[in-house]
Parts: C-alpha cells; sequence; structure tokens
C-alpha cells in the first residue's frame, strides 16, 4: 500500500497551497454567498488512466446546520475509491459499504446531529455528494478519490474530467424555468430514485470557482500539452513528465477540463507492475501503426445526426457540414443511409442507396435543411439505422451531444450483429462516459470533443479510419504468464489512429504477449515481452482496471420498464458481479457507496438540517432554452381558449405556427455569418471536399470543367497540408478521378500507340514514364494537334484536347509524384479554390494560365 | 410502504413518515428546505409529523406524475399568489388545423414527452378524420 499511500498524501500538499477565492457577485459587487467555495482537481494521468483527488470545500452561509448535495458525473471508464473529509479539529476517512447500509449510517448520523458524508452513484455515473449537518461557520473538505480512464491516441491521449453536468433528455424528465437565470431538471423516481440533480444556472460567473493541477506522465518524449476548453500552465519536470495548472487564478463550472498529450512518436508496450494483492497487473497498449492495413471493402454506412434541441447553433451547423465532407469520401460503390432524430425519426431514404452523383445531390440538400428541436430519442435512431443496415450490418456513425439519460437500454439494444456504432460526441459537458461504452460494446471507435474545437474536420477524420480498419478478427494470448486473465474482453477490430489496449492480470512471472490477427492472405502476430517493472506502480494499474470493469458491467444493467425486458437474467448477472467487484477492488459502484461519520464536540439530536443542493453551470455551449423553456406560470385552472383562427390550410397535415426551440444563436457566440465572413481555409478544404462526385471529381458543366476544378482542389488541398490528414481519402479519390479521366486516356493511349510503352496502372504512384520520353510523343501529338486546329468543331473540340494534353504532358506527373512525396504545391490556390466554391464557375482560361505558370516554374 | 388507516392524532418521525409514504428522508428534507412540505410540528427532539404530510406528499407525487416540476409544485401548492408580475404572462398556442373544420390547439410549452404523447393524439385524430389516405404520411413524420 505504500505507493498508493504517499501518492495521496503528495496529492494533498499539492492541494493546500491553492488559494481560496472570495466570489463577488457581478452586478452588486457583494460578496456571494456560496454553499460550496470550490472543486479542484489533483492528481496523476497517465496513458492508462487517471488516478484523481478532487477537494471540494463546503462553507455554508446562515444560521441553521445544513445538508449539501453535490451532484456530479463520472468521467468515463471511472470509479470512486474513497474520500477524506477534513475540517477544523476533524479529520476522517470514508468506508465502502452496500448502499442500503451506508444510507442508514448516513441518516442516523444525521438524526443524531453527527456530520456525515456519504457519496452515491446512480444510473448513468451520476454521482451524489452528500456533506450533512454542516454547522453555521463550519468549513469543511472532502477530498475525493477517483480512478479515470482517458481516451488514448497511437501518440498520446485525451483527458476529460466533469466540472459541470450536461442537462439531459428523458422522456419523462420533468424540466423548467425556475426563474429567468435558473433551470431545474428531475429524473423519474421510478427509474433513478432520489437522484438529486442540481439547479442549473445559465450564468456559472456566480458560483463556485475550479481549479486544478494534474502531473501527466507520458511513456516517451512529450511533443506538446494543450487545452482545448481551459487556459492551462504547462511546467515540465522532465521530458516525459509535466504539470498542467490552469493558467488564471480561477475558472467557471461551465464546461469540462479537456488535456490533450501528445508524444513525438507512437507508443506501443507493456506498463506491468505489482499490486500488493502479490499479482502482476499489465496493460499492453499496441498503436494502430504496428499492425497492417486491409482491403478496402465497398462501405454500409449510416449517418445517424442528432437534431435535438441541445445541438442547436454551432454543434449542428458543425456536424452537418462533417456529414457533407463524410459523404464526399465515399465511393460509388458504397451504400449509405442518413437517419435524422430528435424525438422522431427520420429517414432519407427506407433503404440504403448507392453513393452516386444524383443521391449525394440529394442527400445534401437534406441535410442542409436539417435544424434543431425536440428532445433525444437515440434509441430510436439506432434502431432505425440497425434496420436500414439489414442482416448484412455495417457501420453506424453516430454525431451526437449524448445529452441523454437512461443510456443502459440504448447501449444494450445498440448491439446487433455485424454492426458498429461510432460516435462523434459534440459537447462541452462530459457524455464521454456514455459514448465511449456505446461505441465500445458495439466494437466502434468514439472521440469526444468541444464545440470549441473543428468537429468537422474530427468527424472527417474518424470517418477515415473506421472506413479501413488495420487489423480484423484480432485474438489476444498470454505466453510463459501462469494463473492469467484477460479482462476486459479486448476488441476484435483495430483502427487507425486507436491504439489496442489489454488490460490483465497473472502471478508474477516472466512472459509474453501475443497478437495475432489475419490480413487478406495470412495471419499476423505481434509479440511483446512482460516483465514487471518496479518503475510501474502495480496498484494504480489494478484499480484503473477495476474501474473499468465496474463501468462495463454498469451498462449491462437494464432496469425492467416499458419495452425494454428480456434483459433480466443478463442484469441479474451484471448486479451479482458488481456486488463482488466492488468489495474486491475496494470500488464504489451502484451497489456499494462511500460513507463517513464524525463525531462532534456538541452534537444535537433531532435537528433538521436544512437541505441545499449545489448549482451547476449550463454547459457553455448548451442553449438554457433548449431545456428549460421559460413557462408561463403554471396553474392548475383550464387554459381559456382564444377566438379559433380562420383555416386557410387546404393540407389535413399539422401546421405549427410557433416552433418549439427557437433557433436562437448561443448566447456569447458569433453568428454563422459572421464565422464565415473571417474565411477559414480549413472550413473550405472541408467543403470542397464535401462536394466531390462519386467518381473523385468536383461537378462542372463539361469534362473539361470538372477536370479543371478537380485540379484545382487538389492543389489547394495539398498546399493546404492535407495529403496525409484525414482528407487523404478525397485526395485519393480525386487523383484516381483525374488518371481517369477520358483526355488524360486518351493521351494515354496516343502515348501507347507512338512509344509502344505500356503505362503503369495508376493508383497513387506517379503514371507517367519520365518526362524526358514524353517530351518527344508531345510535341508530335501537339504538331498533330495544331494542324486540326484551325477549321471546325472538331477543331474546337481537338482545343480543349490539346489543353488537356498539353497539361498532362508538361506537368501532371510532377504534380502527382509532389503529391505522392507530400511536398507542398507552390502557388496560391486557396483563392481559386474558394471562388470554385462560392460561385461553381472558374473563369477557365485565368486557371489554365495559373497551373500553367506553376507548371512552367516547376518544370 | 404500510397501509392502514391512520388517525389524525398520530405522530411520527422523519423516518417513520419516509417508510409510510416511501420517499427517501433526503427527499423529505429536500422538500422541507424548498417549502413544498410543511417542516415538523415542533422542533428538536421530539419533531414529529403527522398525516398531513402524508397527505401533501401524495399531492407532490401527483403533481409530478403531471409533469410539474418542484418549482412548479411549490407555485401550485402556494395558489396563485407566487410570483405575481405587472406584466401578464405570455401564452403560446400551437395550431394544428387537423382538417378542414377541425383546429386542435395545445398550449407550448410542455415537456418533450408531453409534446410526444399529444403528438400521436393529434395524428390518430387526423387518421380518423381523413381516413386511411394519410396515415403513411403521418408515420413518415
Amino acid at each position: 500500500m505504500n505507493s498508493s499511500r504517499s501518492k495521496w498524501e503528495i496529492s494533498e500538499q499539492g492541494l493546500s497551497t491553492s488559494p481560496n477565492f472570495q466570489i463577488m457577485r457581478k452586478d452588486k459587487g457583494e460578496e456571494m454567498e456560496l454553499s460550496m467555495q470550490d472543486i479542484v482537481l489533483t492528481g496523476v494521468v497517465q496513458p492508462t488512466g487517471a488516478r484523481l483527488l478532487v477537494r471540494h470545500v463546503f462553507a455554508p452561509a446562515g444560521d441553521r446546520p445544513v445538508e449539501l448535495v453535490y451532484a456530479m458525473m463520472l468521467p468515463r471508464d471511472a470509479a470512486l475509491r474513497r474520500f477524506r473529509i477534513v475540517g477544523e479539529r476533524l479529520d476522517a476517512k470514508s468506508e465502502l459499504r452496500p448502499v442500503k447500509d451506508a444510507r442508514r449510517a448516513y441518516e442516523r448520523a444525521l438524526e443524531q446531529g453527527h456530520l456525515s458524508v456519504l457519496a452515491q452513484q446512480y444510473r448513468d455515473g451520476y454521482v451524489n455528494l452528500d456533506v450533512g449537518n454542516v454547522r453555521p461557520g463550519e468549513r469543511v473538505a472532502v477530498y475525493l478519490e477517483v480512478l479515470a480512464g482517458v481516451d488514448l491516441y497511437d501518440d498520446g491521449f485525451r483527458f476529460r474530467f466533469p466540472f459541470t453536468l450536461a442537462p439531459c433528455y428523458h422522456p419523462h424528465m420533468r424540466a423548467a424555468a425556475l426563474d429567468s437565470e435558473t433551470g431545474e431538471l428531475e429524473f423519474p423516481e421510478a427509474e433513478f430514485g432520489d437522484l438529486l440533480l442540481p439547479p442549473f444556472k445559465r450564468d456559472a460567473s456566480v458560483l463556485h470557482s475550479t481549479g486544478f493541477s494534474l502531473l501527466l506522465c507520458l511513456p516517451q518524449d512529450i511533443a506538446k500539452i494543450e487545452s482545448p476548453s481551459h487556459p492551462i500552465r504547462v511546467d515540465k519536470v522532465d521530458s516525459r513528465r509535466a504539470r498542467v495548472h490552469l493558467a488564471t487564478d480561477r475558472d467557471l463550472p461551465n464546461r469540462d477540463l479537456v488535456l490533450d498529450a501528445r508524444m513525438t512518436s507512437s507508443f506501443s508496450g507493456v506498463l506491468c507492475g505489482t499490486a500488493p494483492d502479490q499479482r502482476m497487473h499489465f496493460a499492453a497498449i499496441i498503436a494502430s501503426d504496428r499492425f497492417g492495413k486491409t482491403d478496402s471493402v465497398p462501405r454500409r454506412v449510416v449517418f445517424l445526426v442528432d437534431r435535438s434541441g441541445s445541438m442547436g447553433g454551432l454543434p449542428l451547423q458543425q456536424a452537418k457540414n462533417a456529414v457533407l465532407a463524410c459523404v464526399g469520401a465515399l465511393s460509388e460503390e458504397d451504400l449509405v443511409g442518413l437517419v435524422v432524430f430528435d424525438n422522431r425519426t427520420e429517414l432519407y431514404d427506407s433503404k440504403l442507396v448507392p453513393a452516386c452523383r444524383s443521391i449525394r445531390q440529394k442527400l445534401r440538400q437534406y441535410v442542409d435543411a436539417i435544424d434543431a428541436r425536440g428532445g433525444t430519442e437515440l434509441l430510436a435512431g439506432i434502431q432505425t439505422a440497425i434496420s436500414l443496415l439489414g442482416d448484412q450490418g455495417g457501420d453506424i456513425f453516430v454525431l451526437t451531444d449524448g445529452q441523454v439519460a437512461a443510456t443502459e437500454p440504448i447501449i444494450q439494444n445498440a448491439k446487433a450483429p455485424n454492426v458498429r456504432v461510432h460516435c462523434l460526441g459534440i459537447g462541452s459537458a462530459s457524455q464521454d462516459r456514455f459514448l465511449t461504452q456505446l461505441a465500445r460494446e458495439t466494437g466502434g471507435v468514439s472521440r469526444f470533443l468541444t464545440p470549441r474545437e473543428r468537429v468537422d474536420w474530427a468527424a472527417v477524420e474518424l470517418f477515415a479510419s473506421i472506413g479501413k480498419p488495420v487489423a480484423t478478427n484480432v485474438r489476444v494470448r498470454l505466453n510463459g504468464c501462469p494463473d492469467c486473465t484477460i479482462a476486459p474482453t479486448p476488441p476484435r477490430i483495430v483502427y487507425s489512429g486507436h491504439p489496442l489496449i489489454v488490460l490483465g492480470e497473472s502471478a508474477p512471472s516472466r512472459g509474453e504477449i501475443v497478437i495475432e490477427w489475419s490480413d487478406t492472405e495470412r495471419s499476423k502476430s505481434i509479440t511483446l515481452p512482460v516483465d514487471a517493472d518496479p518503475g510501474v506502480d502495480g496498484s494504480t494499474l489494478r484499480l484503473l482496471r477495476g474501474a473499468r470493469l465496474v463501468t462495463d458491467l454498469e451498462s449491462q444493467v437494464v432496469p425492467d420498464f416499458e419495452g425494454h425486458s428480456g434483459q433480466r437474467r443478463k442484469t441479474r448477472r451484471a448486479e451479482l458481479l458488481l456486488k463482488k467487484l466492488g468489495r474486491e477492488y475496494g470500488l464504489a459502484n451502484r451497489y456499494w457507496a462511500l460513507v463517513a461519520v464524525v463525531q462532534r464536540a456538541g452534537d444535537r439530536t433531532g435537528v433538521l438540517p436544512e437541505t441545499r443542493v449545489i448549482p451547476v453551470g449550463m454547459p457553455e455551449d448548451v442553449w438554457f432554452g433548449a431545456y428549460f423553456p421559460s413557462c408561463p406560470r403554471v396553474s392548475e385552472e383550464k387554459p381559456r381558449l382564444g377566438p379559433v383562427p380562420s383555416i386557410q390550410a387546404r393540407s389535413p397535415k399539422a401546421q405549427v405556427f410557433e416552433t418549439y426551440v427557437p433557433s436562437l444563436p448561443m448566447a456569447g457566440r458569433k453568428p454563422q455569418e459572421a464565422v464565415s465572413s473571417t474565411l477559414d481555409l480549413t472550413d473550405v478544404a472541408i467543403q470542397l471536399a464535401g462536394l466531390l462526385e462519386p467518381d473523385g471529381g468536383i461537378p462542372g458543366a463539361s469534362d473539361e470543367e470538372r477536370l479543371v476544378a478537380t485540379l484545382v482542389v487538389l492543389m489547394f488541398l495539398v498546399e493546404q497540408g492535407h495529403r496525409h490528414g484525414p482528407l487523404r481519402i478525397h485526395i485519393e479519390n480525386m487523383l484516381q478521378f483525374v488518371d481517369k479521366h477520358a483526355a488524360v486516356r486518351a493521351l494515354r493511349t496516343v502515348t501507347a500507340a507512338t512509344t509502344g510503352q505500356e503505362w503503369a496502372p495508376a493508383q497513387l504512384q506517379p503514371i507517367l514514364p519520365p518526362l524526358s520520353s514524353i517530351r518527344p510523343v508531345y510535341t508530335e501529338l501537339m504538331e498533330l494537334l495544331r494542324s486540326c486546329e484551325a477549321t471546325d468543331d472538331v477543331g474546337h473540340s481537338m482545343e480543349r484536347f490539346r489543353r488537356v494534353a498539353e497539361l498532362r504532358a508538361r506537368g501532371l506527373e510532377q504534380i502527382l509524384s509532389r503529391l505522392d512525396r507530400g511536398d507542398q504545391i507552390p502557388g496560391e490556390w486557396s483563392s481559386w479554390a474558394i471562388q470554385l466554391l462560392n460561385e461553381r464557375q472558374l473563369p477557365l482560361d485565368e486557371v489554365w494560365s495559373a497551373i500553367d505558370s506553376v507548371l512552367k516554374s516547376s518544370v | 410502504m404500510k397501509r392502514r388507516r391512520l388517525t389524525k392524532s398520530e405522530r411520527f418521525s422523519l423516518r417513520e413518515l419516509a417508510e409510510r409514504a416511501g420517499v427517501p428522508p433526503r427527499t423529505l428534507r429536500f422538500y422541507i428546505a424548498r417549502g413544498l412540505l410543511p417542516g415538523p410540528t415542533r422542533r428538536g427532539r421530539y419533531a414529529d409529523y403527522g398525516v398531513e404530510h402524508l397527505r401533501c406528499l401524495q399531492r407532490i407525487q401527483e403533481l409530478q406524475a403531471k409533469g410539474y416540476t418542484l418549482g412548479q409544485i411549490a407555485q401550485v401548492l402556494a395558489g396563485s399568489s407566487v410570483r405575481t408580475s405587472a406584466l401578464p404572462e405570455s401564452v403560446v398556442w400551437r395550431h394544428y388545423p387537423v382538417a378542414e373544420d377541425v383546429v386542435v390547439m395545445v398550449r407550448e410549452p410542455s415537456s418533450p414527452w408531453r409534446i410526444q404523447r399529444i403528438r400521436s393524439a393529434v395524428a390518430k385524430l387526423v387518421t380518423d378524420l381523413n381516413g386511411e389516405s394519410s396515415t403513411q404520411k403521418e408515420s413518415r413524420i
């Protein structure tokens, strides 16, 4: 236990130095009376997960004892381990007890006037931290130890910690604005028990402060550490460790903390250590670039877009752009579907459709018309998508904020043979836990972004990697390690960018882990040595694995209600296992709670404390009105009917004169127009990529126009450095289009006829013989063309042909080879590309001469 | 929850009230703090609760089942005297002309759950009024 204890104390010392702040009311300049003063996050974050210590300081005002309830959301793969209460002349540690016992102890302590703290977990990873009987003037700090997972990439990870809670949709939720600044949300007691959700404040600046100081440890040299959510200060400890602090004095509880750590290269290896239970615990991380490539097969993919009210504004706009860009990466053999949902589900078509030109055009129009409204019936959407994919299965690509409650039935019902659900989460408050599980349980991958980042970009990136898994049918075994367990079951499919993670334990020994997978022809394998390293903290590895197992099991507890029966046996099994695991790992879950009772001098029996729930800030990107429509005063009277309007509509379809969720711009956010006025070239790239036809070309009125437009876009994308990024599939398709173009092919035929040389099949490789061998052919060809030129219509078409041929002969192969080497193309293609995007027409002559000049300069 | 007749004079503790009503003690304390439930009749060691508390809890549960939040329930329980403002609150109505001669009006805003129910009820009404032809149309919405 030594190593863990020392960490626990080190982190606490770190906490004691953090200053206290007085929060003032903005409008009046008065000191705010807060029941909870601050949350400070400390701990160590590693690729295997994070071991965190969260300090909550409670110092309620008033002249009565109070009971404070802080509601929070667990991060991904997380579990509570223990807490410690520290105050003046008091210091106590928590005990892990079955929920019923813990509650009884808490209630009894409250009756007797003692100070008591209870941390209880509910469905969906909600936690209520109850601090009962804090006396007037008393100041109590609760240090909560949390184990949490991270989102691991080949060359780093993303860590997320919730400082607020997103309101979530539940079909039976009760939500209303208490006043213009506060919203209240309640879930049905039948499903969520006595869980208390916090009041949501529109303005988080009147609330408690947040702060953090974390140690990031990476297995290789750190390349960079960034945060898309908070201003940070990074102090490097050494090349592989860095301490990350909040750069400002304090921050607001209106969004998650998100930290990105990148290493200089991708990492593969086995982290292995011995824990006090005398077992060897390991986490093997195998970067996806260690696997090969699989053949690309035609995709069967359904885009599932969340249009619920909470997506309104920028998130939905970004999701729409993302879908269009992903559609651009499809080829003609691919089958595609589109499902849009809020509390209703809409289908683009009742079957999958080939991604051909006319369909793409229609898809674009369809996506353009999507607006935000209503609730989030994700399960209905997924089920529609599954039935669309049919028996053959395929991929579902979900774009959502994941703000949905009662997630266990969704996860369990999203499982279908051969169907993988990939999630792109968008939001500033974490639904990370849910979306990670949803993807993982179905064999998919997920990413979660803040709306401050480019969602469309990440979507295209994720879409590119799910299209071509790097390994399928993955099997893992351990050699030379007796009594070993590998759990949870590792995924069968590995996607590029996302490493394979294998967790397990065995008796202490030296052995090796073997990962096998089948390629197109033969089976392949990787072997990594497994050996306990004294520098690796085995007990933390053990706890992190425990937290992961607990989280996985919790998604299998599907309570019995309307529409979701038939899982009783599975639920029962999961419950039993959770009860066992809680005891085994010493981690809280839905059946085990943490409780502590402190008897103070002068505690009086029978004093009823005043119960207060600590408010949190509305997540900064979620529009307040999406959940809390400002209500007219509620009365029990029957509403008086106004005059019936005259009927003008002939259609029997319901007409809505007032939209449910007005599409107002988000507070503090630029409207869409303002964003596009300062042109973002990444926006241009994404939108151009979305224009791609199934043959890989940009649309145009004639063949020639299409070729030019495609070349412009191609060169623009390369100029912008997208050769190896998420748009790589788009670029491949465009190269193929250029290569297959009629004019180019004609030239190739002529060349073959005159030189007798066969042209190599065109993929990404430069397809032309060296320029020197082409030159004479080219000259000859030009002569021929010129002689035809002057006369008639034939001459006109020959003119077009000549230009293409000229372009091709003079430099296309150079461009191709440069593209292939990943070089920058000289010249400024952006303005052409933007013009193309805006007007869909290019002054061809000018473009030709521009291309010409570029080619001349490079020849 | 034990069901037996209570006499008006019977008194019990918070824990007993919780057991009888099937509402956890913390929730009861929260209701008291929010003014939904009257506090104990006496303070201190012998704080007690009676049948009036049970009735009140029953009323709260009824209102919750109707989709009211605790804040709204507090308003209802306190009568209309709460939160009077000089400007009358605006009321938004949705008009669904479901047939040539029928308009359904629904007051906004309601909870999404409620909206869903209303929608399906309106859809059914449309179907009934117009025969089979519009069934498919509505089911696609």
